[in-house]
């Protein structure tokens, strides 16, 4: 909905964090993170999605008409006010945690050795694309969401529901959110108060070289972060290879600089005069 | 379109009238911020939260001289800030000469020997950090709108990943102690004063006033013979300046610096204070810092405990961030154009006449 | 309350600001008439179909089918069955003909009816039929036209509201497009509002003219008894005198 959402990456962070029992304790002991995986994944996603629609309900919906940088502010409040309830309930250490870990031990495939995570993480990301393809493309409420996303106000005038569609969207990504929690600490095997941040950057600014507003160029954005940051990686020499974030940034810039509006430019973004 | 309302305030606000009435502004907001000083330090207050503000106050005009006059969101400033605080490190650290060798091995040979006076050091930072600014403005002035704000937030996370590993220039992830101290309340009030003059003269200057026409219709200005990227530029490497003069302020405050301080939090706190105050007018800039200045430390006076009757009421910890982002979350609710609504303070309208 | 006249507008006032741009319109839409007003730039043509469609605040008191609907949301507005079409297409232009057509049936789920209401816009609208599945953004002008009224039109409203349906389109295209307007009144029952800045294109056509200037509304009236006198003229341009755009106004 036009929201550059700043308290996404805490939806992350909480969603994680609902894997253990509240306390300030060092250790973490299981809390939904010890029940069965499909209750356990269930869970999880049902928990992002209630964040994302209680902060569209207390806060964003109030919202509706603000400017665009009141509406990051606030998002960036309200990510703030998430991450230091998180620590007076958690403590602000980082917390070491054993999920599935016989994911990250390495198995033989086609020959090579690697963890098994990692075809997991590739095989649900393709399928949730796929799945939010067909949603947003076979749906009416996919189709109500583009027509949105497209003219807000347009919609209205044909009966598509204001409110119903925004919740719609936050609920999508706040489920997304829980996905996004559960691969990343199984893959790290931590928990910080800050971990949402960092996989948030990424991908905003993904999002913002592959076209705002468009879910291939999100796609392809990702996909060239990722690309840049490895390549980056492997022929830096290694002088300068400590500066690799540092040059897919500046990478970033330099894109921006020949495409300002992403790589897949919106058709209603390229014939207004 | 949707900002119509807006311009005709900033026209109101800010019109060309008697210069008297122009002048009253940075008049007001520095007897202001004079009389903060004065009454804290009269009633025991602490001396660091009043120069904590006044650097604060620095930093958020330096911010408002861009994003205010522009209307390009921008979050790539405290990398300023962090330039200006190393700059200030290479030249005038330490209180004791063998660290500096130590710490950065990295530093050219002349600047490893060398602890240059403080006012010399704050001097450097203004240089350097406006000299990146002038670079990076002319650069990133090229985008406008969203595209603008988005690469200053790349330029911010570059020099932040840039200067975390950079460690034999910046210590990286270490903490660099024993910078000579040199900033306190009267010092503070004085820079923020400058900083205050500076960006009112930019305001009332040809530039400052292009700038803003072009904030308000681009098409318009353009067609009219501004500039755009020009004027956008010069009030992108000002704000740079300044923002940097508030680093080395930080750096001579603490005494102590690290990389990771200037980063999305600061950011954050910063931009928060300005759109909090109104980030259309300079006395709006000043007023939002004073605002969450006040809310942040009657939170912690909270969180140490207040004697109630014979107990002590203390609030948990954490609550002085929690209540700052309801602040902040609140103004917007109530107040989307800030506190100040992109009004100028005058002695008018704090002792209405009418 | 009379039930033949599908909107009733009473003393509509809208205000940008410290702007008054209506002071005060009051006029009728009977049920299944197709009317319009005209007026020059600047009148509140806009502003008055904006105002009933939910989407401009305004005082006053506006009821549709004997509801009056002043301060309710556009959505709720259209799911009662009024269909705004504003003014500048406001075509998806990424989304298919076909999905575009579609927006307009999921408020009542009632698919038959919809497959139904698609082949009936289909047959008014046979350019569209050829271009189903293109992004509605690259259709011509004329057809984007046609498919936002053939979009208003799924939903099945009792009452259109057309802005400048003949905006930036050739002459023969606005023939078509009024054509099918007049159509769509007589065969489907639907009555119809629109909005012109010259009354030429839609003498021949509308069933009323309401003359709206500054604000406030000038002249009601059919077009046949206003086309005899310079009535017509005088009060599109505030003077009785004034004789020089004469090619505005019809005499």
């Amino acid at each position: 909905m036009r929201l550059i959402n700043f308290a996404h990456g805490e939806f992350v962070t909480v969603s994680a964090y609902a894997l253990i029992v509240p306390t300030a304790d060092v250790t973490a002991k299981l809390f939904i993170g010890g029940w069965s995986w499909p209750l356990l994944i269930l869970a999880i996603l049902a928990f992002g999605m209630a964040i994302a629609l209680l902060s569209n309900l207390l806060v964003f919906r109030r919202l509706r008409n603000a400017a665009p940088q009141n509406l990051m502010v606030v998002s960036f409040a309200l990510g703030y006010i998430i991450q230091n309830l998180l620590m007076m309930v958690y403590g602000a250490r980082p917390k070491a945690i054993g999920l599935w870990s016989s994911l990250t031990q390495a198995t033989e495939l086609g020959g090579i050795r690697i963890p098994l995570l990692q075809p997991v993480t590739i095989g649900v990301t393709l399928l949730l694309l796929l799945a939010i393809l067909f949603f947003m493309r076979k749906t009416s409420f996919g189709i109500q969401m583009r027509a949105a996303a497209e003219d807000f106000r347009m919609a209205r005038y044909l009966g598509v529901r204001a409110d119903f569609v925004i919740a719609l969207s936050f609920a999508l990504s706040g489920l997304l959110a829980g996905v996004v929690a559960l691969l990343y600490v199984v893959q790290t095997g931590l928990l910080a108060p800050t971990m949402g941040v960092n996989i948030v950057t990424f991908a905003f600014i993904a999002t913002v070289i592959g076209g705002m507003g468009s879910l291939p160029g999100a796609v392809l954005g990702g996909l060239l972060v990722g690309i840049a940051t490895s390549l980056l990686q492997a022929y830096l020499p290694d002088s300068i290879r400590a500066f690799r974030d540092a040059f897919v940034f500046l990478f970033v810039i330099l894109l921006l600089l020949v495409r300002p509006s992403g790589i897949i430019r919106l058709k209603q973004f390229e014939e207004r005069v | 379109m949707q900002a119509q309302g807006q311009v005709s305030t900033s026209i109101v606000s800010n019109g060309r009238g008697p210069i008297w009435g122009q002048v009253q502004t940075p008049m007001v907001l520095v007897i202001m911020l004079g009389l903060i000083a004065l009454i804290s330090s009269y009633f025991g207050g602490s001396a660091q939260t009043v120069t904590e503000m006044m650097i604060r106050v620095v930093l958020v005009v330096g911010l408002y001289v861009f994003v205010g006059n522009s209307g390009i969101l921008s979050f790539g400033h405290i990398s300023f800030m962090s330039i200006g605080a190393y700059a200030f490190v290479w030249l005038s650290c330490c209180t004791l000469p063998m660290l500096k060798p130590m710490n950065l091995r990295g530093l050219p040979e002349f600047l490893q020997h060398i602890a240059l006076p403080s006012p010399i050091g704050l001097l450097g930072a203004a240089v350097l950090a406006g000299a990146v600014a002038i670079v990076v403005g002319a650069i990133l002035m090229r985008l406008s709108g969203t595209a603008a704000s988005i690469a200053t937030f790349a330029f911010l996370a570059g020099q932040y990943a840039f200067y975390m590993n950079w460690s034999g220039v910046t210590g990286g992830t270490a903490l660099l102690a024993n910078l000579p101290v040199f900033v306190g309340p009267a010092v503070g009030t004085g820079l923020a004063a400058l900083a205050i003059l500076i960006a009112w003269l930019h305001q009332e200057s040809r530039f400052g006033f292009m700038l803003r026409a072009a904030r308000d219709d681009q098409t318009a200005a353009k067609g009219s013979g501004v500039n755009v990227w020009f004027v956008r530029t010069v009030a992108f490497s000002l704000s740079g300046l300044i923002v940097g003069v508030g680093g080395a302020m930080h750096a001579g405050f603490l005494g102590i610096v690290t990389v990771d301080a200037f980063y999305l939090p600061l950011t954050f706190l910063t931009l928060a204070m300005l759109i909090v105050g109104g980030s259309r007018s300079l006395s709006g800039a000043v007023i939002g810092v004073v605002a969450l200045t006040a809310v942040t430390e009657i939170l912690r006076q909270f969180e140490s405990g207040i004697p109630v009757g014979n107990s002590v009421l203390s609030l948990p910890a954490g609550l002085q961030e929690v209540g700052l982002g309801l602040a902040i979350i609140l103004v917007m609710m109530f107040r989307p154009a800030g506190i100040m609504g992109g009004h100028e303070l005058t002695f008018g309208s704090i002792w209405p006449k009418r | 309350m009379s039930e033949d006249h599908i909107l009733r507008v009473t003393d509509l006032r809208i205000a940008y600001g410290r702007v008054q741009v209506l002071h005060g319109v009051s006029f009728d839409v009977p049920a299944g008439a197709l009317v319009a007003i005209v007026g020059p730039n600047g009148a509140g043509k806009s502003s008055t179909l904006s105002a009933i469609a939910g989407g401009v605040a305004a005082a006053g008191d506006v009821r549709f089918d004997g509801r009056p609907i002043l301060g309710l949301k556009p959505e709720a507005i259209a799911r009662s069955g009024l269909s705004f079409v504003p003014e500048g297409r406001h075509v998806f232009a990424s989304l298919s003909v076909e999905e575009n057509l579609r927006i307009g049936t999921f408020m009542r789920g009632d698919r038959p009816r919809a497959e139904r209401d698609l082949q009936l816009v289909l047959n008014y609208f046979p350019k569209l039929k050829e271009r189903i599945r293109q992004a509605g953004g690259k259709l011509s002008g004329g057809e984007q036209q046609m498919l936002v009224i053939g979009r208003a039109l799924m939903t099945q409203p009792k009452l259109m509201l057309i802005d400048e349906p003949s905006l930036g389109l050739a002459p023969r295209i606005v023939e078509e497009v009024y054509a099918i307007l007049h159509r769509l009144r007589s065969q489907e029952g639907v009555s119809i509002l629109v909005n012109e800045q010259s009354s030429r294109r839609v003498m021949n056509f509308v069933d009323e003219i309401i003359v709206l200037r500054d604000g406030r509304v000038q002249l009601k009236g059919r077009p046949s008894d206003l086309a005899k006198s310079h009535a017509l003229h005088d009060a599109y341009f505030g003077t009785g005198t004034f004789d020089r755009d004469s090619g505005e106004a019809v005499h």
